[in-house]
């Protein structure tokens, strides 16, 4: 009777079944390995308090690239669209700040000029008006008046109406905003 | 043996699957999210000046690693824009854009000068982070990632001119002039300097920013706290709504992405823009005044009288990366911290919190003003008051050792002495003296005042004014005008003038009360004070055969036994001697020692002066109590306490 015995792999299958278990494991030791020493790069600040984030020098994401598409297209677009002609700009009063006896007032403009200019009105209850004039700041993709720093010695406590008119060339626009000096 | 096998296997599996996911992790842990976004806080001012995060090797090994390769020839498919049967150069001219050749930033060059180090020169040039500018190019034209970059593009690179609802404007075009705009805007907004200032849109502080161009979308307030969010804001003066925000890189109804994206690209390629918060501070002047308003300094070693008010203004440069606010920004007592301070008056917040921040917001590298007023307490010695900037329920900030020095001392002080010596100190409100003897006395005048006093101001008498004294001794200026200060410059505030003068005692005995001001004469002349120092002078008759205590024989003076055989005489030749009927039985020995004063000192202790040399020779007894020198009739001098004889000459008997 013919003794059944358990089958056996080969030698040369046995050391094909080890070499890939030893690239694994070096493949998996390899990235943990890269994981721990990315993670220790971008936690580390320096000593004045600025980070020393390693730079990432990986190939653009598809999030930022379609982000910098999209934004190509809308700069290119409007390259080539004609300007609007409106005879109205849109300002906006965007900051009120009364810093003790200094008084702060800023406005927004929706166009870019250095030409032109701002008048600030101030009114309160009492029918006090103070006028300040000013020129126009231009930024990189809109304006504000070059003003307004005003002193309580000017605009005593109290409520006042302010309103700002902006003129640029045959474009006008105004807004108002309600401030309490302390 | 299959197993065995089996279970190496499943290790080496499970070992990969480890590394796998930690590779994911890593991945999704890395790519940025707006939840760290703060609108008024975008990045701070010490990672937007950091202008050598770079250099041009990196920028340009930066700008080659976002493009794997370029269409510059624009042959390939307009697939991102949804037209995969066009080519890049048809799709462009389909909307009327640019034809080629389209140059990918990496490979960009004006009169061979790359992008890369157009981008490190603006960044050296404006202490700009070079990684701001080129995130400002990738935000504002996409130009970082883009793989076939448009020459208007270039032209426009920063947009800066380029309002949102009309074309750029040509005076900004070119690459590096749109670079040299920005840095030029950034540094201005950054410095802030008053005489030179760029109006923004936005201050320091609460501002109302809309959410897009379109005021119907709304806005909310934000806090803007620092130079370089505010610079941020004057590119996009816009912050995102929440929809932009959930939307990481995408769109959103209403949505305004400038500022958005530069965050995500800033975190995503270079790391947090923020820091961790750090409040510090160094001083940059302390000065001290005798007036509110701040128009008259006092000596940086600052004497005041007790109960005196004077100010002070310490000014402190912000060198963290936080902005300071008045709210919570205070100047506090320290040396140990919170120590309730001498110097407190009504004017301080509490005992240890002398003054608030003067500004409403100082942004790191300005400069906070803090005014203090103090009142001067009664007791008088040397103080050194340490102060240094706490912000409140947050941190104390570093301790530089900042203090005020002050002496509180009186404003007036008269000092009498017995010597011209000015050795043996007497009462300075009301003195005795033998008559006819001198009086030494130093009056020291601080001026607690905050106007000068002209340096020919001298001592008059008053109450009433110009009084002829009675106390007038040959030193003096007249009968009514006693001395000038040692040092005849002007008296600024908080200096002190030294006026020294001599007093003669009356012959007649008697009380003499004196009263002194200041006073200056000719066609300007008037009264500065009056009743500076006032005291009495008491005149009393010789003693026969005694000196008392705090009295003196000077040359020339001498004290006689009781029976009139024995005499103690002060000579001109410096020697004080005893002498008998017929010769002299006891000497100082201090011939030729220029002594001419010997005074029976409060002390105890009977001492013979020098002008020159100080004491000479001394009975050695301070401490004893001996408070009288006496010539017996037995020709022994001795010197008395109340309960024995100290010192003595030992020369009874002797004729």
């Amino acid at each position: 009777m013919k003794k059944i015995q358990k089958s056996k792999s080969s030698p040369q299958r046995k050391i094909i079944i080890i070499l890939v278990a030893i690239i694994l494991v070096a493949l998996g030791s390899a990235a943990v390995y890269a994981r721990y020493n990315s993670s220790q790069d971008s936690n580390n600040p320096s000593n004045d308090g600025t980070t020393t984030n390693e730079t990432n020098l990986d190939p653009a994401t598809d999030e930022q690239k379609q982000a910098g598409d999209e934004q190509k297209q809308n700069s290119a677009d409007s390259e080539t669209n004609e300007e609007e002609n409106t005879d109205t700009l849109s300002v906006t009063i965007t900051a009120f700040n009364q810093n003790g006896t200094q008084v702060q007032i800023r406005s927004l403009i929706n166009e870019v000029s250095s030409a032109g200019s701002c008048v600030l009105t101030l009114e309160n209850n009492k029918g006090i008006i103070i006028t300040k004039t000013s020129d126009i700041q231009a930024q990189p993709s809109s304006s504000s008046c070059k003003g307004f720093d005003l002193t309580t010695d000017e605009v005593t406590p109290g409520t006042w109406k302010a309103t700002i008119s902006v003129t640029i060339g045959s474009q006008t626009g105004n807004a108002n905003k309600t401030l309490t000096i302390q | 043996m299959h197993k065995k096998k089996f279970l190496f296997f499943s290790l080496a599996v499970l070992s990969m699957s480890v590394g796998i996911l930690s590779f994911v992790h890593s991945n999704i842990t890395n790519a940025a999210s707006t939840a760290g976004f703060n609108p008024g806080r975008i990045i701070d001012d010490s990672v937007f000046t950091s202008k050598d995060t770079m250099n041009t090797s990196q920028i340009q090994t930066f700008l080659t690693s976002k493009v794997a390769s370029c269409d510059t020839a624009g042959v390939l498919r307009a697939s991102e824009y949804g037209r995969s049967d066009l080519t890049h150069a048809q799709y462009a001219a389909s909307r009327g854009w640019a034809a080629p050749p389209y140059t990918c930033m990496k490979d960009y060059s004006i009169n061979g000068k790359s992008a890369a180090q157009m981008i490190y020169e603006t960044a050296q040039k404006y202490t700009i982070n070079p990684q701001v500018l080129i995130v400002l190019l990738q935000k504002e034209q996409g130009l970082i990632t883009d793989t076939w970059p448009l020459s208007t593009q270039y032209r426009t690179a920063t947009g800066y001119g380029c309002p949102d609802t009309a074309p750029c404007d040509s005076q900004y075009y070119g690459l590096a002039n749109q670079l040299d705009w920005a840095g030029k805007m950034f540094r201005s907004i950054m410095n802030n300097v008053p005489q030179n200032q760029w109006y923004t849109p936005y201050v320091l502080g609460n501002n109302y920013i809309q959410y897009s161009p379109t005021s119907s979308c709304g806005g909310s307030t934000v806090n803007i706290q620092n130079r370089a969010t505010q610079a941020l804001y004057n590119y996009t003066p816009y912050q995102p709504n929440q929809g932009a925000l959930d939307a990481g890189y995408g769109t959103a109804n209403c949505g305004a992405y400038g500022n958005r994206n530069f965050y995500l690209y800033f975190s995503d390629w270079f790391g947090n823009p923020t820091v961790p918060p750090v409040y510090s501070w160094a001083p940059t002047a302390q000065t001290v005044y005798a007036d509110n308003a701040r128009t008259v300094t006092l000596p940086y070693f600052t004497t005041v009288a007790p109960g005196q008010k004077f100010y002070a203004t310490i000014t402190a440069k912000n060198t963290g990366n936080q902005v300071w606010s008045r709210s919570n920004v205070n100047l506090a007592t320290t040396n140990p911290r919170d120590q309730s301070n001498d110097f407190y008056n009504s004017d301080w917040a509490s005992r240890n919190r002398p003054a608030n921040m003067l500004e409403e917001q100082v942004a790191p590298g300005e400069v906070g003003t803090f005014r203090i007023s103090l009142t001067a307490p009664q007791t008088q010695k040397n103080y050194n008051l340490y102060f240094s900037l706490v912000v409140e329920g947050v941190a104390w900030m570093n301790d530089p050792g900042l203090y005020l020095p002050i002496t509180v001392t009186p404003a007036r002080q008269l000092n009498i002495y017995s010597d011209s010596a000015k050795t043996n100190k007497l009462n300075n409100s009301s003195v005795s003296a033998y008559a006819g003897s001198k009086l030494y006395a130093t009056l020291n005048i601080t001026n607690n005042t905050s106007t000068a006093i002209p340096g020919e101001v001298m001592l008059g008498t008053t109450n009433p004014n110009d009084r002829i004294s009675s106390l007038v001794d040959s030193t003096w200026i007249s009968a009514n005008r006693v001395v000038q200060p040692t040092s005849n410059v002007s008296i600024v505030p908080g200096a002190t003038a030294v006026f020294n003068f001599t007093i003669k005692v009356p012959a007649a005995t008697g009380a003499y009360p004196e009263s002194l001001g200041l006073v200056i004469d000719g066609v300007n002349g008037r009264w500065f004070e009056t009743n500076t120092a006032s005291f009495t002078v008491t005149s009393l008759e010789k003693p026969k055969d005694q000196v008392a205590a705090s009295q003196q024989l000077t040359v020339g003076d001498g004290i006689r036994s009781a029976d009139g055989r024995y005499i103690l005489v002060m000579q001109s030749d410096g020697n004080l001697v005893l002498y008998s009927p017929s010769r002299a039985v006891w000497a100082s020995n201090t011939a030729g020692s220029g002594a001419n004063t010997v005074i029976m000192q409060s002390d105890g202790n009977f001492v013979l002066y020098s002008p020159s040399r100080g004491a000479v020779w001394a009975s050695n007894t301070a401490g004893s109590g001996a408070n009288v020198v006496v010539i017996q009739s037995d020709g022994n001098l001795v010197l008395y306490s109340p309960s024995r004889a100290p010192w003595a000459s030992n020369t009874a008997g002797k004729l």
